[in-house]
């Protein structure tokens, strides 16, 4: 990755859904500074939301798409620690994951998720949705600086 | 104190001479005058003689005890001897002024007349009078009067003997009379009242000196011979006769009912020396005492008994002679004989509880007594021979004029009925644990299907998304490489994986409905159904179907999964009756047994009734998928649904006629 800032951290796990996710992306001119990490650990690492004297080398993101089932510490938990630091807490989280479980929709939205996206089994209903929220967070969505 | 009978003054007592009795006087002149010297002579010795006649005559009669009196015709006193004058207290010359009447009692001095008159008529009278001394001492008296005549005038002439000490022993006697027939009345009446028999008879004759039932002159022995037992009766009165005071029992009578009890005690008369002079037999008849005693013992044998089936004893205590009584099982449950033990409440019976248990018996029992504050209680007791078993004892206190005058109680071996409790509290523990086991073990299981639950929603669901992805991409980008069917093939992989992408969403859908706590409430079926039927319509812009909703009835339940019903039910309907000509679905229902029954008939494909049992059965289908899209699960949903409602469903149909589904509700909504 360049000096650059990166505009989205991807959490997620699974190579094939990182790959769909940046081939997505890549489509709306979406891939050139995204972050990829693949647990939650990673994620905290990163986003070092509870260091404040130590912001992200390459900076914070303008988005986080989360997975929620992660090795380690679970998409939640980083939702929650995100979401409770005054740093990170302004970056716009989008839940995407394969649950439709109520209980993880009720607990994201409940620690502050922005979104909660049901990564689509179809490719093209896949494709367009990561499209679509790719732009609406990036290119539409204003955020407090 | 003044005798009034004593002359007035003035009233001078009449005197004849210088003292000489009238009577002499009487006789001296009865006699001839002779002037002559012999005569004279003779005179002189005649009067010598009568002078010496007179003095002895004088001093026999002032010698008399008894009084002597002289009374003229009117019962005026000419003469009267010393012995009057010293009993009636006056001197001679005051009597020579009294009459009759006035030596007399009051009473009697009116007789005097009378009496004067019936002397003179039969010329003597023996009468009994009282004579009233100078201070008044009545004199009882006998007095002999003879009418004689002196100097030609008829006088009295009364010897008046006192008969005062005759009198007094008289009296004594009819005293001592008439308190012999009081008291001989008195003692009849005794045993009179009394039922017992009373003989008593006379030692040398053996006859009865009392006793009603012997007539006079005969012996007892008489009578003990006619009842056949002469020679006991005879021993019986010898040993009273000895000095022996006996008492024994006897029966008489042959069978039950004419059997009589005797009670006979034989007894010495004595007289007031000590001596016997007779024998006394008290016989009382005792057969109502005995049945009495006979009723008593059977009643306490059944009580006994009783108590002794029911396994509770009875016992009762009496505060005034703090005595406890006991019946036969008390002592049973205590392991005591009634020989070895006897019962007392305040101390030693205590002892046999438990001394844990002690306190509370005696604080139970103290304010029985002090209180009349009745219990009931379970204790725990160890008996004479050391087994420890539960006891249930309860008093309860007789209360007169706020006086406990008795404390009845029972007791009752419950040792059975504690261990049973025991058991069934063991039981109720067993079961208890038992049930959190298996709540925790199901608790368990629901977590596991929940996590199996996320695990096929997020882990079924990314291989599937890669898969389809790919072949996509495949299809997309590296179209030119793949002939004809290469594409095919990518086709069948793509349209698998779709419908698996929906089996796993309807496996969801089903355990959800499985796991969802239901919330009930009234819910507006006809309006459900209109609703889902609004979007089924919207769904299918391109075809018309009529739906015939009915008046429904609104049902009990949870809203959200019985609108699923309605989805799956009138989804399946439109789906099957897309292919013919006009789709009709009507919806109906209807209320009886205690439960709303909805029914759902399309005009579509309809079913062989063959394998309508696989209709409810999840990923079952009567229809090939290229014919119907679905996974089957449907209906399953339906009767799952139903079933956590309490209610029941059913289908109806034939090949190309139509079916019918239905389901019913019960009225009542019951803890699912």
């Amino acid at each position: 990755m360049s000096a650059s800032p990166i505009e989205i951290l991807l959490v997620e796990d699974n190579p094939d859904d990182v790959e769909l996710t940046l081939r997505a992306l890549r489509e709306h001119n979406l891939a050139n500074r995204v972050k990829v990490v693949s647990d939650g650990v990673e994620a905290l690492e990163y986003l070092r939301p509870d260091d404040a004297q130590n912001p992200p080398a390459d900076g914070l993101p303008k988005l986080v798409l989360l997975d929620l089932k992660l090795p380690r510490v679970g998409g939640i938990e980083v939702l929650r620690r995100l979401k409770a630091s005054e740093r990170t807490r302004k970056i716009p989280v989008v839940v995407m994951t394969s649950s439709r479980e109520e209980s993880d929709l009720v607990a994201s939205y409940q620690y502050g998720a922005n979104s909660y996206i049901v990564k689509p089994v179809d490719f093209e209903q896949f494709m367009h949705a990561v499209g679509v929220l790719g732009l609406y967070w990036l290119l539409l969505n204003e955020v407090p600086t | 104190m003044s005798n009034p009978r004593v002359p007035a003054p003035g009233d001078s007592p009449r005197r004849t001479h210088d003292g000489a009795p009238r009577a002499s006087r009487a006789t001296v002149a009865a006699r001839p005058r002779e002037e002559t010297a012999s005569i004279r002579s003779e005179h002189e010795a005649a009067d010598r003689a009568l002078r010496e006649s007179e003095e002895r005559f004088r001093t026999l009669v002032e010698s008399a005890n008894d009084a002597i009196f002289i009374w003229d015709a009117e019962g005026r006193c000419l003469e009267a001897n010393r012995a009057a004058c010293e009993r009636l207290g006056y001197s001679r010359a005051e009597l020579l002024t009294m009459t009759a009447a006035d030596v007399s009692a009051p009473e009697q001095a009116q007789l005097v007349t009378e009496r004067m008159a019936e002397i003179v008529a039969h010329g003597s009278a023996f009468v009994e009078t009282v004579h009233w001394a100078r201070d008044g001492t009545r004199i009882p008296v006998e007095v002999s009067t003879t009418v004689t005549s002196l100097g030609g005038r008829p006088v009295f002439l009364s010897i008046a003997r006192d008969i005062t000490k005759r009198k007094h022993a008289e009296a004594e006697a009819a005293v001592a009379e008439a308190r012999l027939v009081e008291q001989t009345a008195l003692l009849q009446s005794v045993l009179d009242s009394s039922e017992a028999a009373v003989f008593a008879v006379d030692r040398e004759t053996m006859w009865a000196l009392y006793g009603v039932e012997i007539e006079p002159g005969r012996s007892l022995l008489d009578y003990e011979h006619a009842s056949g037992d002469d020679v006991g009766a005879k021993r019986n009165l010898d040993r009273a006769l000895a000095g022996e005071r006996f008492t024994d029992e006897g029966l008489s009578g042959d069978d039950e009912r004419t059997r009589a009890w005797f009670e006979v005690t034989h007894a010495p008369v004595r007289d007031r020396a000590g001596m016997v002079v007779g024998a006394s037999v008290f016989t009382r008849d005792t057969t109502a005492r005995h049945r009495a005693d006979d009723e008593i013992r059977a009643t306490q044998t059944l009580l006994n008994q009783t108590q002794e089936m029911a396994q509770i004893g009875g016992w009762m205590y009496e505060p005034a002679t703090r005595t406890v009584t006991w019946t036969d099982e008390v002592y049973r449950i205590h392991d005591l004989s009634r020989d070895a033990y006897e019962p007392n409440s305040a101390t030693r019976d205590i002892a046999f509880y438990a001394p844990a248990d002690q306190a509370r018996i005696d604080e139970a029992f103290r304010l029985a007594v002090s209180a009349g504050q009745p219990y009931d209680i379970e204790l725990r007791l160890v008996t004479a021979q050391g087994r420890a078993i539960w006891v249930r004892t309860s008093g309860r206190p007789e209360i007169h004029d706020g006086q406990v005058v008795r404390i009845l109680g029972d007791i009752q071996d419950i040792t059975e009925r504690k261990l049973a409790e025991e058991e069934i509290r063991g039981f109720n523990a067993e079961l208890e644990g038992r049930v959190i086991q298996r709540t925790i073990a199901l608790e368990a299981a629901n977590r596991e299907l929940e996590a199996f639950s996320y695990s096929v929603s997020h882990d079924l669901r990314a291989p599937l998304r890669s898969i389809d992805a790919f072949s996509q991409i495949l299809l997309n980008e590296y179209a030119a490489p793949l002939d004809a069917e290469g594409r095919r093939i990518l086709g069948i992989i793509l349209r698998n994986v779709k419908q698996m992408g929906a089996l796993i969403d309807d496996l969801l859908a089903f355990s959800r409905v499985t796991r969802k706590e239901l919330d009930r409430r009234h819910v507006d079926m006809a309006g459900l159904a209109r609703s889902v039927a609004e979007e089924l319509q919207v769904a299918q812009p391109d075809r018309e179907i009529v739906f015939d909703i009915g008046p429904l009835a609104d049902a009990p339940g949870d809203a959200p999964l019985l609108r699923q019903v309605w989805v799956n039910l009138l989804g399946n309907a439109v789906k099957f009756s897309l292919p013919v000509e006009a789709p009709r679905v009507e919806v109906r229902s209807d209320q009886s047994d205690g439960e709303y029954r909805y029914t759902v008939r399309d005009n579509g494909v309809g079913f062989d009734p063959t394998y309508v049992d696989k209709l409810f059965v999840p990923f079952s289908r009567l229809h090939p998928t290229a014919q119907f899209e679905g996974t089957g699960i449907g209906l399953a949903i339906v009767a799952r649904i139903v079933g956590r409602h309490g209610g029941r469903v059913w289908a109806d149909g034939t090949p190309g006629n139509g079916a019918t589904f239905g389901f019913a509700l019960p009225t009542r909504m019951e803890a699912a």
